[in-house]
């Protein structure tokens, strides 16, 4: 049979064995590939077999991450839980820490109920809390319990003293903050705050050391009763955020920062305004207005698009007339603004 | 047409091969078909080649048949093998799985709105437990983080964070990243946001040619760190003459795309060019017929040429340039004939077989039409005109070879990236030129650094003075008006009909046969037509486009050819790029305003009060505001809810009409509204799931 077909469409014989030769060479590769994937399993293997040296930076990478993410609250769900052990007093230990101690909120909110009704003087009473047997094995070695000093406790002599050495220092405490209400708190449990110092005569003298808020940092704030980890250091990232606090009430708007907690720990604030970063609002732009507490994302856009059309902000009145920030929040606001011509 | 078939076989199974990988793109179903087909082709040219009666005279003509419809299968079987996630061992099996993993870093962190590069994965694991994987991924760190960007090639990392997919774009005309992706074989990306979550293991991880190439690089880099102090000279430099693109700015690589020279930029075919003509003149100063030192010679030069493509990054324009070179240098010194179209298309079939997705990768496709175009259009280009001035011919060449390299480039640059540099034979014969040199003293430079520094003294100042006319006359070309024509859009048919347009204008040009130009004519007539028809739609179109933006929220109103647009927060210009910008000049988009959220205006047809928007008759209202709680929306149509707005249960809705909620609201707000919705029987649109939503006007 004679086919017509294109000569251009054929090969001459040479050809054909390169071509030939070139389908060989790729098929065979091709399958000896193929094979080789489809049939070699994966191997499993223990992280520490792969690169011993390894594990010890993930542990410590794994401890940074929640000393820096302490605001991550799902980091601590269920038993993903750190497991940290260090020494405590059940009588002063924050929630916080408890929480580090990897005790479940149930125990911890029995612990904190039973604590407020009176002092745990041994570890029999400790754990007697309902609930708080299953940590024995674990956290026995960890319990520290100091005892109440019972002649240190201020008795009605000693007040006269102490009202004079408030008058003699007045200038030096914050207003409105009664040392009074302080003193009638349960005073006795140590933290740095508080120094006793016992003279010869056997009086102890309290000195406070009070904190200026806007230049702390987390280590000194995780100091006070009631602050721990997280809280101070969510405290310290809330601050920077806002660029300083103008009022110690600023404190209550803190997540998680509990009403109780505010009223033991507020008295301890100082606060310098003169410390505030404000914002240059006709310079800012975006990013900085949007992280602002007070702003966010879409005043933020609402804020510029305002003087892209209008030009720069000349007072607060004029940041009034942009609608978006309700009163309430432009009586905070006004605090952080600075109205210097762009 | 009487193209010469019979002397490109390659040619001939080459574009077989290709259209097998094309339909397998499109119809990926077949494999079981063509594979026993293509056994019983293979087994009958084999049995009648090698076993049979070698005078029958028919069997060329069938063989010729038989062989291309056999590359046809083959590329089709190829392309089907190719599919990443076949491996057993490929990563997306066990993505789910696993939090964290170990793998090597492939390219140096590119910076964007945060940092990126491929990571080609060894293991993944979840807490002590680790199973082996392979293929590459993308990993993401923080722009800030200190520890990523000083990651390099070959670093055997640990990061602690969860492999996701790639999500596919929903946007119109969005850059379809997803695809672009999948056609390197990376199906997952994995964002590291915290510096302490991933951490350097080991360095030196790549293969030993790679290594190697890498560390000569970095070698070659401190050199020229070490004499150009000038950060734009130093980027330059570093990227022209070794592929290391990391230190140019956004700014200069705009400059040298507008003025049409970025393929000097990043190093390309034309480099290794250049070093091969260079490297030829120097090896023939050796004058022997032994063979022996033929054979040393040639050797050398491919090898040199290699070490180069390595150094540079092996982008596919340099496999693909170093190839070719290889054979044409192979059949220059055995006297062998060549024919350039027959090394290319075996070049293209000998990637395609390695990696037949490289098809539709931009680089791949504008590395071969270059070629292409040049060596059919520049021969008979040049001989328009022929100067005998010898300085005019040098610039007649230039001039030559930067048309014909554009010809058909023109319709790929107009597709992928909607701009045409006006002045690209200026900047072709001009900056080109001065690169040139430029590259010759940078190679010097290197070169002599190592042998004899004293004399760089006299080498950099002429290498810096190159340089920097260089720089300087791509910086003019951008600057001379309208150098850059921004906005160009071609739908498919356009690009295909435009490719039509082009084959027969070829085929004319080559004939002078009266009926192609007709098809030349014929299609550059449908061309303008489809264009024209495009532009009267266009005039007349109205409708809304709610984008797929990541938490946030991007709305346009589209009028005619002005755009209105709502924008929640501001994105940065090269996130918008990926969002919106094609698809608003894909519907010729005039003036574009933005809808100020504090202010009230109208236009002819839009009309913005308070929260409302009115389009013609459609009434729109944005609802995450407190300012307008309780109200009466009984006459709106359409509700963009927006980022977390809270449910509003004492304004009055109309049934029938739509909530829209975008991704600046949470899944669970989202969920809120839905049953809210529900109860209310209000039509509901999520754009997680639906993804960008158009409204008809």
């Amino acid at each position: 049979m004679k086919l017509k077909v294109n000569p251009n469409l054929t090969f001459t014989k040479d050809e054909r064995k390169g071509l030939i030769f070139i389908i060989a060479l790729i098929t065979i590769s091709l399958i000896v590939v193929f094979l080789i994937n489809r049939f070699d399993k994966p191997e499993k293997l223990a992280l520490e077999e792969l690169h011993p040296e390894i594990l010890q930076k993930i542990d410590s990478s794994k401890i940074n991450n929640k000393q820096q993410k302490p605001n991550d609250q799902n980091s601590y769900k269920g038993n993903e839980r750190p497991n940290h052990n260090f020494r405590f007093d059940p009588n002063v230990i924050s929630k916080d820490s408890l929480k580090l101690l990897n005790i479940d909120d149930k125990t911890i909110s029995i612990l904190l109920k039973y604590r407020s009704k009176g002092r745990i003087h041994s570890k029999e009473q400790f754990y007697k809390i309902y609930g708080m047997e299953k940590y024995k094995n674990r956290i026995d070695s960890l319990i520290l319990i100091t005892e109440k000093v019972e002649n240190k406790k201020p008795n009605s002599f000693q007040k006269n003293n102490w009202d004079s050495l408030i008058s003699s220092n007045k200038n030096n405490y914050p207003k409105n903050k009664s040392l009074e209400n302080y003193r009638s708190k349960d005073s006795s449990a140590f933290y740095p705050n508080k120094k006793y110092n016992t003279d010869d005569s056997g009086i102890s003298i309290v000195t406070i050391k009070y904190i200026k808020l806007n230049e702390t940092d987390s280590f000194e704030l995780e100091t006070v009763k009631g602050l721990g980890l997280k809280l101070s250091s969510r405290i310290i990232k809330y601050r920077d955020k806002l660029g300083g606090f103008y009022e110690v009430e600023q404190l209550e708007e803190v997540y998680g920062l509990r009403q109780e907690t505010y009223l033991s720990i507020n008295h301890l604030m100082i606060i310098d305004k003169s410390k505030i970063k404000k914002i240059k609002i006709n310079h800012a732009d975006y990013q900085i207005l949007s992280s602002h507490p007070y702003i966010g994302k879409h005043k933020a856009t609402v804020l510029l698009r305002y003087k892209e059309n209008h030009g720069d902000y000349k007072d607060i009145e004029d940041v009034r007339k942009t609608v978006v920030i309700p009163d309430k929040a432009l009586e905070k606001l006004i605090h952080y603004l600075d109205f210097t011509p762009s | 047409m009487n193209i010469p078939w019979r002397l490109y076989p390659f040619v001939r199974v080459t574009i077989a091969f290709m259209l097998g990988i094309l339909l397998e793109r499109f119809a990926p179903d077949l494999l079981i078909y063509f594979l026993p087909l293509s056994l019983i082709v293979l087994f009958f040219l084999v049995y009648k080649d090698y076993f049979t009666n070698k005078n029958d005279m028919s069997y060329p003509a069938y063989a010729g048949v038989m062989i291309i419809i056999f590359f046809f299968f083959f590329g089709y079987i190829r392309s089907a093998l190719n599919i990443p996630t076949l491996d057993n061992k490929h990563y997306s099996h066990f993505a789910e799985k696993y939090d964290s993993g170990i793998g090597i870093i492939q390219e140096i962190p590119i910076i964007r709105t945060s940092l990126r590069t491929e990571i080609e994965l060894t293991h993944l694991c979840k807490d002590n437990n680790c199973i082996e994987v392979n293929q590459k991924a993308i990993i993401y760190f923080k722009k800030e983080d200190q520890k990523a960007i000083n990651y390099k090639p070959g670093d055997k990392i640990y990061f602690n964070s969860k492999l996701t997919l790639v999500n596919k774009t929903t946007n119109p005309f969005a850059f379809d990243f997803h695809a672009y992706l999948w056609n390197r074989g990376i199906t997952h990306q994995t964002y590291v946001w915290h510096n302490f979550n991933h951490f350097l293991i080991d360095q030196n991880n790549l293969g030993f040619l790679n290594q190697i190439a890498l560390n000569a690089r970095g070698a070659f880099l401190n050199v020229f760190n070490k004499y150009l102090k000038d950060p734009d000279q130093n980027a330059i430099a570093s990227a022209m003459i070794l592929g290391y693109r990391n230190m140019v700015s956004e700014d200069m690589y705009k400059a040298f795309s507008d003025s049409g020279s970025v393929h000097i930029l990043a190093v390309s075919g034309m480099h290794l060019g250049i070093l091969a003509f260079i490297l030829v003149r120097i090896f023939d100063k050796i004058k022997s017929k032994n063979k022996i030192v033929i054979h040393i010679k040639i050797i050398a030069i491919i090898f040199l040429l290699w070490f180069f493509a390595l150094i540079t990054g092996a982008a596919p324009a340099i496999i693909r340039a170093a190839i070719m070179f290889t054979f044409i240098l192979y059949g220059k010194y055995t006297k062998k004939l060549y024919n350039s179209y027959n090394i290319l298309a075996f070049c293209s079939i000998l990637m395609l077989a390695y990696d037949p997705y490289l098809l539709f990768q931009a680089s791949f496709q504008f590395s071969f039409l270059a070629m292409l175009s040049l060596s059919y259009f520049q021969e008979r280009i040049s001989l328009w005109y022929i100067p005998e001035n010898k300085v005019l011919a040098g610039i007649w060449e230039y001039v030559t070879a930067a048309l014909a390299a554009q010809i058909l480039v023109v319709p790929f640059t107009i597709y992928f990236f909607h701009k045409f540099p006006v002045y690209f034979i200026i900047s072709g014969v001009v900056s080109v030129w001065l690169s040139t040199i430029a590259l010759y003293a940078g190679l010097l430079v290197m070169l002599l650094e190592f042998i004899l520094p004293s004399i760089n003294v006299v080498i950099v100042p002429v290498f810096k003075l190159f340089l920097n006319l260089f720089i300087y006359s791509v910086k003019w070309v951008k600057a001379l008006p309208l150098a850059s024509i921004d906005g160009l859009t071609l739908n498919n048919f356009e690009f295909f009909i435009s490719a039509v347009f082009l084959i027969s204008f070829m085929f004319y040009w080559h004939e002078k046969n009266f009926k192609y130009l007709l098809a030349t004519l014929l299609s550059s007539l449908i061309f303008i037509f489809s264009l024209t028809y495009r532009l009267h739609i266009a005039n007349h179109q109205k409708f809304a486009l709610v984008y797929d933006v990541n938490k946030s929220s991007i709305i346009d109103f589209f009028d005619g050819r002005n755009v209105f647009y709502f924008q929640l927060d501001s994105l940065k210009e090269n996130q918008l790029n990926f969002i919106n910008y094609n698809n608003r000049i894909f519907h010729f988009t005039k003036t574009i305003k933005n809808i100020d959220y504090a202010e009230n205006f109208r236009s002819d047809r839009i009309l913005k009060n308070e929260n409302i928007i009115q389009f013609k008759n459609v009434n729109f209202a944005f609802i995450f505001d407190e300012k307008y709680k309780c109200m009466d929306y009984s006459k709106i149509n359409y509700f963009f809810i927006l980022s977390n707005a809270p449910i509003d249960e004492c304004s009055k809705f109309k049934s029938n009409s739509t909530f829209i909620l975008d991704k600046s609201n949470s899944i669970e707000n989202v969920n809120d509204w839905k049953n809210f919705a529900l109860k209310h029987k209000i039509n509901f649109i999520d754009i997680r799931k639906t993804g960008s939503y158009k409204i008809e006007i």
